[in-house]
């Protein structure tokens, strides 16, 4: 006789805290012994609000905001938002000042991926591959810190331009960084390509197919895994991108093993963006009417001995790194507008025309004043295509900034990667996923 | 710089979004970028609400203009803290708003093989709070289930076809819908949680039912 | 012995500190990490900052087997009960590390959905405050818990 076995499925909580450094979400699974059946996806355990503050913060003062959003890759977050504000405005800021902007986000990239691959390899047992990259990550966040100011929350950029030039050296520091970078992302790769444990285990695994990945509307390295070469900066290039030369690799099967790929070969192509850039960035120092450049007290003691017409004339000669800096360096970086940006340090000191604009900036309730419009802007973040969408009504503040996280997209699409799995096979995929909370939940 | 095309298509209120959608999606519209609401209750008056406000920053001021004067008779260029060709006095004021959400569906059309964004829309529709008038796009993408879940959990707007629709970012004991303008952003909300000695009933996410169910 | 030579106490105090300078130097963290402090906590714990020179290499991610609570990152007001629960799960003796400014006083998240300084649910023994604190903040900071340990010796509470 025999007896009709009874299916019993037990549901288990993964999270809301769990090993996994992603950060905090909770996956409800329900498991036929080991078996995945179905899966649900619960988030919003770090939302912090970015939306409704950055309705009460001015234009400038979202930046350090959007900092915390994807907060491996702040620089690209950072210079999304400033972008989208400057659609709306209609301003551009100079080259030098993209290029800037193109060297930033690409180091963020690559801190990104460095993270990612190193804290996905860890869980899977990888130890030594996520000492190697986040040693690499290490000294990406020193020239990071050489550039910002800051590690990770850089607010770095402004409407209408940067902080401040490079820091002087940077170019020789950053190609020496690189090489070590890239034999630390060598030796991993040496590690964990031909390694069989882990081809076992994110071989096939997580795979998603190239219908249902567009029907969620995934776009990042999740889409170019399986095979679409969709790409922000080629498909809409903005900044310098249309300038320089890069490759956007692909892969063709949609699982974890793909995506790792796309990762590790998309860093060796932001390392060279960033040479590339080095190479065309225009020249920095030299303004066209200045003459001299006189120390910083000796500028000071011309301006308190009434030599006003000698202040116009010369420059003052400060670090490039100060914010808001030197009258020569700061019209390379920021585009000129009065209305947008702070006026040189020379200005704000030296006459009465550059003190009242920059008070009028800064005081409460006057500032930068953008003309009522919407605007939706995207730029390619280290998951996909981080989009800002900007609603203005013509204040000195935002009245409405949506950020369109990528990786909402591959978390909706969860069930569809998980189910019909192991458990064992959850860690890889979400992995991959590069779940950062501070965006999903914002 | 290559800027996105937005095809806009503006929504009548009353007529129905969905049978737009669906016909974008017949034309090739095949990813659901983003959706998303904004409330516009609030458009039009300065930061604390006040209307006035809006008139006391358009103004330029007496010393302004004295510094106007003496920087282009000496021949110089002296910028206003406002973007040049914009007549703040009129222009800085936006165009009053009849409704008070709109919604807008942002569509691309990604061409798979070659990974061309071939054309992207973006649907407006605009409408009062009550009655609810959207139909849920999740049937064309199906992320749309969570970005409505989203914009439900924000904004408060409610989708005809999804009557028990759950919030995503915030838990279902919080009362109110943040993104409102009328919700002031340093409102506290009780800690939720089992106090010492009861069972943890709450918060709702210590609630797990299994979905399948056997007879 | 008389008192002049040995005093009164040497023994029991010399084992004090010995179980103070065993736990200070075997601390088991258990790393609640939520946001973005937890890339500094990444960098104090790997191969730069060495977070191994303390004993705590590995992270328990059991609250059974920690003693050292730290909260990285900022608590929603969502995450708020689960945090709860684990510090109520973990054994004595334990103490609680507020790593980052959002979980010292809440940072700059004046909002509706933020818990204003875990202090508010936790009983906090150490803060480092900082957006994220830098590798070397959180080393000194652990060296003051460090102290801290070291002080109360065999105690639980």
């Amino acid at each position: 006789m025999t007896t009709d076995r009874e299916k019993t499925t037990y549901m288990l909580n993964m999270g809301p805290q769990h090993p996994a450094m992603h950060g905090v979400i909770r996956l409800l699974l329900e498991l036929e012994g080991e078996k995945v059946i179905s899966s649900d996806a619960e988030i919003g355990f770090l939302h912090r609000a970015f939306e409704k503050h950055a309705e009460t913060e001015t234009w400038n003062n979202v930046v350090p905001w959007t900092d915390r959003l994807n907060y491996v890759s702040p620089l690209i977050n950072n210079v999304g938002y400033a972008l989208a504000v400057e659609q709306l405005a209609g301003l551009t800021s100079p080259e030098r000042g993209q290029y800037l902007r193109v060297i930033a986000c690409e180091l963020s990239r690559v801190t990104d991926h460095l993270t990612c691959v190193g804290a996905s390899a860890m869980e899977l047992g990888a130890f030594t591959v996520f000492l190697y990259l986040i040693k690499a990550r290490e000294w990406i966040y020193q020239l990071v810190d050489s550039l910002t100011g800051a590690r990770i929350t850089t607010s770095y950029t402004r409407v209408g331009g940067v902080k401040a030039d490079l820091p002087p050296g940077f170019e020789e520091k950053c190609l020496a960084v690189f090489k070590k970078v890239r034999e630390a992302i060598a030796d991993s790769d040496k590690l964990l390509t031909k390694n069989r444990i882990f081809r076992d285990r994110v071989d096939g695994t997580g795979k998603i197919s190239k219908a249902d990945a567009l029907a969620y509307g995934i776009t990042g390295p999740f889409l170019r895994s399986t095979g679409v070469p969709y790409d922000v900066r080629r498909a809409h290039p903005y900044l310098v991108y249309d300038r320089l030369d890069f490759e956007v690799p692909v892969g063709s099967s949609g699982d974890n093993f793909d995506r790792y790929l796309c990762r590790m070969a998309e860093m060796e192509q932001s390392l060279r963006i960033v040479e590339q850039c080095f190479k065309q960035i225009p020249e920095g120092k030299h303004s066209l009417e200045v003459t001299e450049m006189k120390d910083a007290f000796t500028y000071q003691d011309m301006g308190k001995q009434g030599q006003t017409g000698l202040l116009k004339k010369y420059q003052a000669k400060v670090d490039q790194t100060l914010s808001e800096g030197q009258r020569g360096f700061r019209r390379n970086i920021s585009t000129t507008e009065t209305g947008v940006t702070l006026p040189s340090k020379e200005d704000a000191y030296g006459s009465i025309e550059g003190l009242m604009n920059h008070f009028e900036l800064i005081m409460w309730s006057w500032g930068i004043k953008i003309p009522p419009g919407e605007t939706y802007l995207a730029v390619e973040g280290g998951n996909g295509e981080l989009g800002f969408h900007v609603v203005s009504s013509g204040g000195d503040r935002p009245y409405r900034v949506r950020c369109r996280p990528p990786c909402l997209n591959p978390m909706a699409a969860l069930p569809l990667l998980l189910n019909g799995g192991y458990i064992a096979d959850i860690v890889p995929t979400f992995g991959s996923v590069n779940m950062i909370a501070g965006e999903l939940d914002r | 710089m290559t800027a996105m095309v937005w095809d806009v298509r503006r929504v009548e209120p009353g007529e129905p979004a969905f049978e737009l959608l669906k016909k974008l999606k017949e034309d090739g519209y095949n990813v659901l970028v983003d959706f998303t609401a904004v409330d516009y209750s609030a458009w039009g008056k300065g930061p604390k609400g006040d209307e006035t406000d809006d008139l006391k920053r358009a103004v330029p001021t007496e010393a302004h203009n004295l510094v106007h004067e003496i920087a282009s008779a000496r021949g110089e260029e002296y910028g206003t803290p406002h973007l040049p060709g914009k007549d703040t006095l009129t222009e800085g004021l936006p165009a009053p708003r009849k409704e008070r959400f709109e919604v807008v569906w942002r569509l691309m059309k990604l061409d798979p093989e070659t990974g061309d964004d071939r054309g992207r829309a973006a649907v407006y529709a605009a409408f009062d709070e009550e009655p609810p008038v959207l139909r849920s796009a999740a049937s064309l993408w199906p992320v749309a289930d969570w970005l409505e879940r989203e914009v439900w959990d924000m904004f408060g707007i409610r989708f005809v076809d999804r009557p028990d629709i759950k919030r995503l970012l915030l838990y279902e004991e919080f009362k109110g819908h943040p993104l409102r303008k009328d919700y002031p952003i340093t409102r506290r909300q009780p800690l939720i949680g089992p106090k010492a000695g009861e069972p943890a009933g709450n918060p709702s996410f210590n609630h797990l039912e299994p979905t399948i169910k056997y007879e | 012995m008389t008192d002049d030579y040995s005093p009164a106490g040497t023994i029991t105090t010399k084992l004090e500190d010995a179980l103070g300078w065993a736990r200070k130097y075997s601390l088991w963290p258990y790393p609640f990490v939520t946001a973005c402090c937890g890339m500094e906590y990444m960098s104090v714990s790997a191969s730069h900052y060495d977070l191994d020179r303390f004993g705590a290499a590995f992270p328990r991610f059991s609250p059974r087997q920690a003693d050292v609570l730290m909260v990285v990152g900022t608590v929603s007001h969502k995450i708020a009960p689960v945090l709860r629960r684990i510090y109520d799960q973990m054994a004595s003796p334990k103490w609680v590390i507020a790593f980052g400014v959002c979980t010292c006083t809440g940072g700059f998240y004046n909002d509706y959905s933020t818990v204003q300084g875990i202090d508010t649910i936790l009983p906090v023994d150490l803060y480092i405050p900082g957006c994220p604190p830098r590798p070397e903040t959180v080393i000194q900071g652990i060296m003051l818990l460090q102290e801290k340990i070291q002080k109360m010796g065999g105690k639980l509470g």
